[in-house]
């Protein structure tokens, strides 16, 4: 059965290739310009709610990683007593999470169990965001739409599907899935759980006294030159929090964004092969934007709960 | 080409992140030889080694990204 299945995959990858290698000459002559926009492009809307298509990729992220999280504990979930021999799907998941776990508490210490729902859900939540961007389907197939601004393209059809060409004209595509992060809503939404939480855990650690690290009254007040700069670094420390939240979120966006664009450029210039290069690319700079949202959260955590003659 | 207030806007947009990258670049290969060697040196302590070097980095990125923030804003904003 499963050679079957083997040579089932191979032919399917051949047909696709044979497709995209016919398909293509047929629809157009020479490969289109891709239009590239920085706001996301709305499809749809659901009462007030406009449903745009990073909403729509953020959605398919999320089922993705629940879905396969759900099925990887469901042992656990039930009771089962075979839960306690993890077999296939959960062994993945035990893996993942184990490895994750272990990598925060090297650097978290005893702190590191509170934080590590949070961190590893920003971890598997931003690389499955950035990977799902590498299927195919994505910002290549969507609807046909009148140009608003820019350029457009005119349109061929070949049987039931529609083309754009590379001649000018006035239509352009709108896909109906894009990575969610390529959306600088998404990037933000998370730097700013992840610089709230920081404070969070930093109250949590050392109570309300943490506060003192922005404005650092008693340093004023032990009077002196020294005291004055103690004020005025714990001022500094005030504005670093609102630039944490400025790099964070564009850190991941711009890396993402660029990825996009950079995909969408080779494959119009050079359509066959050259991409393959990129995409892995694009798979290593999606788990290294991960890893270093994750670490970074867990640094500053680990800075935010470290108090004053506390070293570790 | 004429110069057009269009032109200059990709103009600046360009060198913007081409020479707000050039800074952040030096220093980030400055980070990875520090790590690298420092893990040569004590291979034990690779995993401290990672993340003080992934924090550094993400300190010189953090200009490259205010580099990329005027870039776009050039682009798609102003």
């Amino acid at each position: 059965m499963k050679r079957v299945a083997k040579i089932l995959a191979v032919l399917l990858l051949v047909g696709l290739c044979a497709f995209s290698c016919v398909i293509g000459p047929l629809g157009q002559q020479r490969v289109v310009q891709p239009h590239i926009q920085m706001k996301a492009e709305e499809l749809f809307q659901v009462g007030p709610v406009p449903v745009t298509n990073t909403l729509i990729g953020l959605l398919l992220a999320d089922l993705v990683l629940i879905g396969l999280f759900l099925a990887g504990t469901r042992h656990i979930r039930a009771g089962r007593p075979e839960a306690m021999v993890p077999r296939g799907l959960q062994n993945l998941v035990e893996a993942i999470y184990e490895f994750l776990a272990n990598f925060l508490r090297g650097i978290l210490g005893e702190r590191a169990e509170k934080m590590l729902p949070l961190l590893i859900t920003f971890f598997l939540f931003i690389l499955v965001a950035n990977w799902i961007e590498l299927f195919p389907g994505f910002d290549t197939v969507g609807l046909i739409e009148p140009v608003h601004e820019g350029e457009g393209h005119a349109v061929r059809s070949v049987g039931p599907l529609i083309f754009l060409t590379h001649e000018p004209g006035e239509y352009t595509l709108v896909p109906f899935l894009r990575a969610a992060n390529t959306d600088l809503n998404v990037p933000l939404a998370l730097a700013l759980i992840s610089v709230f939480m920081t404070q969070v855990y930093g109250v949590q650690a050392l109570g309300w006294g943490y506060f003192s690290r922005f404005i650092n009254i008693k340093a004023l007040t032990s009077g002196g030159f020294m005291g004055l700069m103690n004020f005025l670094v714990g001022l500094l420390e005030t504005l670093s929090e609102f630039t944490k939240i400025i790099s964070f979120g564009f850190r991941l966006f711009g890396n993402i964004f660029a990825g996009m664009v950079l995909l969408l450029v080779i494959s119009s210039l050079v359509p066959f092969v050259a991409p393959v290069a990129f995409y892995i690319l694009e798979l290593f700079v999606g788990a290294v934007q991960a890893l270093v949202f994750m670490m970074l959260t867990a640094a500053f955590t680990a800075v935010a709960t470290a108090g004053h003659g506390e070293h570790h | 080409m004429e110069i057009s207030p269009e032109v200059m806007k990709l103009l600046a947009a360009g060198l913007a992140i081409g020479l707000g990258a050039i800074g952040p670049g030096i220093g980030i290969g400055l980070v990875g030889l520090g790590g690298a060697q420092a893990t040569g040196r004590n291979p034990e302590a690779s995993g401290t080694i990672l993340t003080n070097m992934i924090l550094a980095i993400a300190f010189a990125e953090a200009v490259a990204i205010y580099a990329l923030v005027v870039a776009l804003i050039l682009l798609f904003v102003a």
